[in-house]
């Protein structure tokens, strides 16, 4: 995704934000917003700002747990969005209530040993990365691991 | 579509419920060409339609258990069932019309403009 298209997703997210709302869109407010994040030229800026627009809008059209699973977090890993989903799998698992989404996604496509009939492939790939990046860190990995393991 | 088929295999069938509904309704928006954000904008307009409120609003808004479609007002789970099943047959036919082309986000918007056009016929048959 070139800088002009993630500018223009970033657009859409953050207008999504009142969208979901009923409110009126003030596009005067869209730069300032986004430059509380960091500088308008840096694309790290428009990530961040985009990622957390999203989260918030997955979080709040979640009408079904398991979609989160099977739709919003199911990206696979050659996708050309793929890193762009797992910023915004990472911003939605901070949302105080993003892990206990997943956990009753999880529950309702894995509980009674059931298998799902959808691939969640790419969601899985998104958790190990996540894993990853914060065993990287040095950030707990506790609870999305036990919630995996869980599932498997 | 044929309902009365004779056909000696018979499909394997089971109670259409909400959850197979919803199936549907994701699938149609999918067969479209909508993507995962078009998924969400689809939903939040059927339920702002619906029930003047977003799927978190709905949740918190009657006491139910956040995501669990079952532990929502019996009239909002019947009311969505209507608008799933409405809106998926919308957006097939509109589908076969060849309705939903050009790029990623004009696709998507598209699909939310059916999928709210459906939901506004399915909010005057509710008393609310």
């Amino acid at each position: 995704m070139n800088m002009q298209e993630l500018q223009a997703v970033t657009y859409r997210a953050w207008e999504n934000r009142s969208r979901y709302h009923c409110a009126i869109v003030q596009p005067e407010y869209f730069e300032s917003e986004i430059s509380t994040y960091g500088d308008l030229e840096d694309r790290e800026t428009w990530e961040k700002a985009y990622s957390v627009f999203q989260a918030l809008n997955i979080e709040e059209s979640c009408l079904d747990a398991y979609e989160l699973i099977t739709i919003q977090f199911n990206y696979p890993s050659d996708h050309a969005q793929f890193e762009l989903r797992c910023r915004v799998f990472d911003e939605f698992l901070a949302l105080p209530d993003g892990l206990e989404l997943i956990k009753a996604g999880l529950e309702d496509l894995f509980g009674n040993g059931c298998t799902p009939e959808e691939q969640t492939d790419g969601f899985f790939a998104m958790v190990e990365r996540q894993l990853r990046i914060r065993a990287d860190r040095g950030d707990a990995v506790g609870p999305l691991k036990q919630l995996i393991e869980q599932a498997a | 579509m044929d309902l009365l088929s004779s056909s000696s295999n018979k499909p394997l069938r089971q109670r259409v419920d909400g959850a197979i509904i919803r199936k549907d309704f994701t699938k149609a928006v999918k067969d479209c060409g909508g993507d995962a954000d078009a998924q969400a904008d689809s939903t939040v307009a059927m339920n702002q339609e619906l029930f003047d409120c977003n799927p978190k609003e709905l949740y918190q808004q009657t006491g139910a258990k956040r995501n669990q479609r079952a532990t929502l007002p019996h009239e909002a789970q019947k009311a969505l069932i209507v608008g799933e099943t409405v809106a998926t047959h919308d957006l097939k036919a509109a589908n076969e019309a060849g309705e939903f082309e050009g790029s990623q986000p004009q696709v998507n918007q598209k699909i939310e403009g059916k999928v709210r056009e459906s939901s506004k016929k399915v909010r005057k048959l509710f008393p609310w």
